[in-house]
Formats: structure tokens, sequence, C-alpha cells
């Protein structure tokens, strides 16, 4: 067998699902907190044969992967992967030119630009969000003028160098409601809803994860997603609309502790599964 | 064995499960605190507080 090595910062209990999933399987796992590593040439000590990208934080997740993949470590996910989907609208932008259905969008950097992107999209209401963030984390929907002038102002002022772009996303009216869909290598091995009567409804807000049952369109989307943002693992956030299914967001370090037991599937395990996969292809 | 230490914020004492690892975020039953785990070894095992949530935490 051969040495997974599991990238993390603050072990969550994905991390351990995961690290149970691959010891159970033969596999030696090196935790690796990325913190306390030097990512340098000179300090390599690296002794994996793959890795696992699984960073709470996007930014050191993000420099890991990039120094492991200059060392010739597969990494999963790959940078390529996690480059696009750790920004929203670069995730767009690939959805789009895939042409993979997706809220209409725009990326301004001014009130006046932001003004006039809202016109085009439709009107009000839209939902701003960081480009770089989760967790329904410092989302805005916006009903106005007033409240856009307002909320651009407090980015700008208060935010950092990250927030001051502003990602611009038609707002989506759900059933009380979206769908997750988990997604390796292409193929949707099972999907949750993510049920709230809040407009944002990911569980780290208290959206309550129910199992849904995966259709022909939810698995061709989900393939044809996972083609335009390069493969590997990914969980897909899907829209249900009067004009079919629509992808909002597609995040490269899942969390699924709230998912296995709805759905029945052990996603830890078909990461796990992948991982040996990528292995037996690369060795 | 389940590891015995003690809340870095309120001197409480807390049972470390088994499978408890480094780097894991636990919650202090007595005062609520959420602490990290530095170092487990022993009668030598570490708390401290853990970080507050960053803006690219996530998934």
């Amino acid at each position: 067998m051969f040495t997974l090595g599991i990238l993390h910062s603050t072990i969550r209990s994905e991390e351990k699902l995961l690290d149970k999933e691959a010891q159970s399987r033969g596999i030696k796992v090196e935790l690796i907190d990325v913190r306390n590593k030097i990512l340098s040439p000179n300090f390599n000590n690296f002794k994996i044969d793959v890795a696992l990208e699984r960073c709470v934080s996007t930014v050191q997740g993000s420099y890991a992967i990039s120094f492991l993949e200059s060392l010739n470590i597969k990494v999963i996910n790959s940078s390529l992967v996690a480059n696009i989907c750790q920004d929203k609208f670069l995730t767009s932008l690939v959805l789009n030119k895939a042409n993979v259905n997706t809220p209409p969008f725009a990326l301004v950097f001014s009130v006046d630009e932001a003004k006039e992107a809202v016109r085009g999209l439709g009107g009000f209401p839209i939902v701003i969000k960081p480009n770089l963030g989760s967790w329904g984390r410092l989302l805005a929907k916006i009903n106005d003028d007033d409240a856009l002038e307002s909320v651009i102002e407090h980015k700008n002022v208060l935010g950092s160098p990250q927030q001051k772009p502003i990602y611009i996303q038609k707002y989506i009216d759900k059933p009380g409601r979206d769908i997750r869909v988990f997604v390796i290598d292409g193929k949707a091995i099972c999907a949750i809803y993510r049920q709230s009567n809040h407009w944002i409804t990911n569980t780290a807000r208290g959206g309550k994860a129910l199992n849904c049952p995966l259709t022909k369109d939810l698995i061709d989307i989900s393939k044809n997603t996972s083609i335009a943002c390069g493969g590997g693992i990914l969980a897909i956030d899907v829209f249900e609309t009067d004009n079919g299914l629509s992808i909002n967001e597609v995040n490269h370090t899942m969390e699924f502790k709230n998912s296995e037991i709805p759905t029945g599937v052990s996603i830890s395990g078909a990461i796990i599964d992948y991982c040996i996969k990528v292995y037996k292809n690369y060795d | 064995m389940n590891i015995k230490v003690i809340c870095p914020v309120c001197d409480a004492d807390i049972l470390l499960n088994n499978d408890t690892k480094v780097s894991e975020v636990i919650k202090c039953t007595e005062c609520g605190t959420e602490l990290v785990v530095d170092k487990i070894d022993g009668t030598d095992t570490l708390l401290s507080i853990a970080p507050e949530v960053e803006e690219d935490w996530g998934e």
C-alpha cells in the first residue's frame, strides 16, 4: 500500500472519518498540519505518495497544494480545481463557458457599475457574495439601490482587499431548499436537500440535511460541472428553478459529516477509494 | 485510555476521547470555550484557546 498525507489545519470530524476509512483499507496515513510546515524545496520532509488536501483555511490549503505539486506529489484536489472552486467568479466563468446552467452573475469594482450590472441581470433582488468565502458567511441579499450602495461602501471601507471586487449573482427564489451533490471523478455518489426557511440554506447556518434521490438531470449536470471545474472530489450546490437545475457554487474541500447518515453513503469511504485509484494510476 | 487535561480558561477537568487528534477543536463542558489540542502526550497533553474563524475558512 501507500502513504496518504492528509493536509489539514484544524481537524474536523471529516478528517477523522477519512483517517479511519484509510486505515481500515490498510493505507498508512500521515496527518500533516500545514501550519507547522515550511514550504520550501530546502525543507522537503514530506514522505508521502499522495496528498488529500483538507485544510479549513483555503489560502493555506492552496499554497500547500502548489508546493506539493512542484515536488511531483499528486494532490487531491489539484491546484487547477482548487483555484477555480475557491473563487466564485472563476467558478461562474468556467460553468458559463462550458454551457452549464448557472445563475446570471457579474463582477464589478464600483457602485455605478454595480447598479448597471443589476439592471443587466434583470433587476433586484440580487445577492452579493465574497469571492472567497464559505459557510454562508457575509452573503447579502440586496433588494434596492439604497442597500446596494450601503453594502458596497461597507465592503470598501471595512473589507480586506479580497472583499473589494463585488461578485453579484441574480437571486434565485428557492422552494425552501437547495441540493448538494457529492461528486467524485465526475460521478454523483449521493445528494442531500438542504432545507431551511432562511434563504441561506448552508448546514453551517442551520439548514437541515435530507436525502435527495439522484435523478438523471442531477447526474448529468454534476458530470458536466465536474468536467468544467477539472474533476476530483467536489460538492456541487444546485438550485431547482423553473428553467431546470442551476449550479450555484462548487466546493473542493467539502464537509460531509451531516450527509452520510441521511444518504446512507460512506462519503469518506468513497473519497479514500478515489485516493487509492489516483495512486494506482499515478504510480 | 481517556486522557484528563485541565481547561486553560476555567481549570475544569476535561476528558479527551481515545480518538482525539492533535489540531482538533473541542469544547470545554464547563465554560464552553472552544479549545484546540496542541499536544497529546499523557500528562504532558496541552490545550489552548482555539483560533477564531478566519475569512478564508470553509469548504
